[in-house]
């Protein structure tokens, strides 16, 4: 045979093969990716028209991707502490809230009988204390105040008098009630701040109990 | 813990403390205004019982000092012409006794 009968009979076998090739069934078409983002329903991935998936990449779950799937996957709602998925809880209680804190007054003001501090529990509380130390050798000290209010969102205000002993010292309305009664060292609270003081429903200024310049008072201020 | 400052209208520091609430400051800043608070409450409990002259107080507190026992003085001057209600009169005799 001659080098252009060879040559020929390459080429026809060459064409055949294109034949072949172009008859295979269409798993052997052209190959795509595709990306899949998890959902709340099922998803059927499926290969566009012409061509088969090679690989489908499934993105992972994320507390960004479940926010946004769901709406109530948010830090507020999942206990204080815990991790889901990078997302840290916040969600205080399920049972009692409370918050603390001390404050300390300049005297800067010209009466130091009131003090309303932020305890940012978002909701009312329902009992709330305050006190002091009361042992400080200081004449005026020595009427330290202890505020204590609880059942049915009463007040009930003890303190230490001069006699070492402690006293109660009435009741007064609600802990929301603006107009605090005679004698309960306490007043308006709501659901970022509660005051503490010694306001009595004549407006008058009681001649002990105020809060002492330089003297730290401990709050404490709850919802059980 | 949070450490906060508060301030009145005029800028005036009238409170720290801890927990919510106020400009927050750090634990260092906190003590320090809690030492400066202290020594001058000291100073005008002091004053106010005249067991130091205002020359004992630093200058730049003088001023302060002055008007916070004055205040005192009249804050006390209008508690005393005030009426005492009558279970709290009794207390007072009671914690007497």
């Amino acid at each position: 045979m001659s080098y252009n009968s060879d040559l020929q009979n390459n080429n026809n076998n060459l064409y055949n093969i294109l034949n072949i090739i172009n008859s295979l069934p269409s798993g052997e078409k052209e190959g795509q990716t595709k990306i899949a983002i998890p959902s709340l329903s099922q998803q059927i991935i499926a290969p566009d028209t012409g061509k088969h998936l090679s690989s489908v990449q499934v993105q992972p779950i994320t507390n960004e991707l479940l926010t946004s799937l769901d709406g109530d996957f948010i830090a507020d709602n999942i206990a204080d502490g815990v991790d889901l998925f990078g997302l840290v809880g916040t969600l205080a209680g399920g049972g009692a809230q409370i918050a603390t804190g001390t404050f300390t007054l300049t005297g800067e003001e010209s009466t130091t009988i009131n003090y309303t501090v932020t305890h940012g529990l978002g909701v009312v509380p329902n009992f709330a204390f305050c006190v002091t130390n009361m042992n400080v050798n200081n004449k005026i000290s020595e009427y330290g105040i202890c505020l204590l209010a609880g059942v049915n969102n009463k007040i009930y205000s003890l303190w230490r008098g001069a006699s070492s002993r402690w006293t109660f010292y009435g009741i007064s309305d609600a802990l929301t009630n603006t107009s605090p009664v005679q004698n309960a060292r306490i007043g308006k609270a709501t659901d970022t701040t509660i005051r503490f003081g010694n306001i009595m429903s004549n407006g008058g200024v009681s001649s002990y109990g105020y809060f002492v310049p330089g003297t730290e008072y401990y709050w404490m201020v709850g919802v059980v | 813990m949070r450490y906060y400052a508060q301030y009145d209208e005029s800028n005036n520091l009238i409170a720290i403390g801890t927990g919510y609430g106020g400009t927050e400051i750090t634990e260092s800043e906190y003590n320090d205004l809690l030492t400066e608070i202290r020594t001058k409450a000291q100073l005008v409990e002091q004053l106010y019982s005249n067991e130091i002259t205002i020359s004992y107080i630093p200058v730049e507190w003088q001023e302060e000092i002055q008007r916070r026992v004055d205040e005192r003085i009249a804050n006390e001057e209008a508690i005393a012409e005030e009426q005492i209600p009558g279970d709290e009169l009794l207390t007072m005799i009671e914690e007497v006794l």
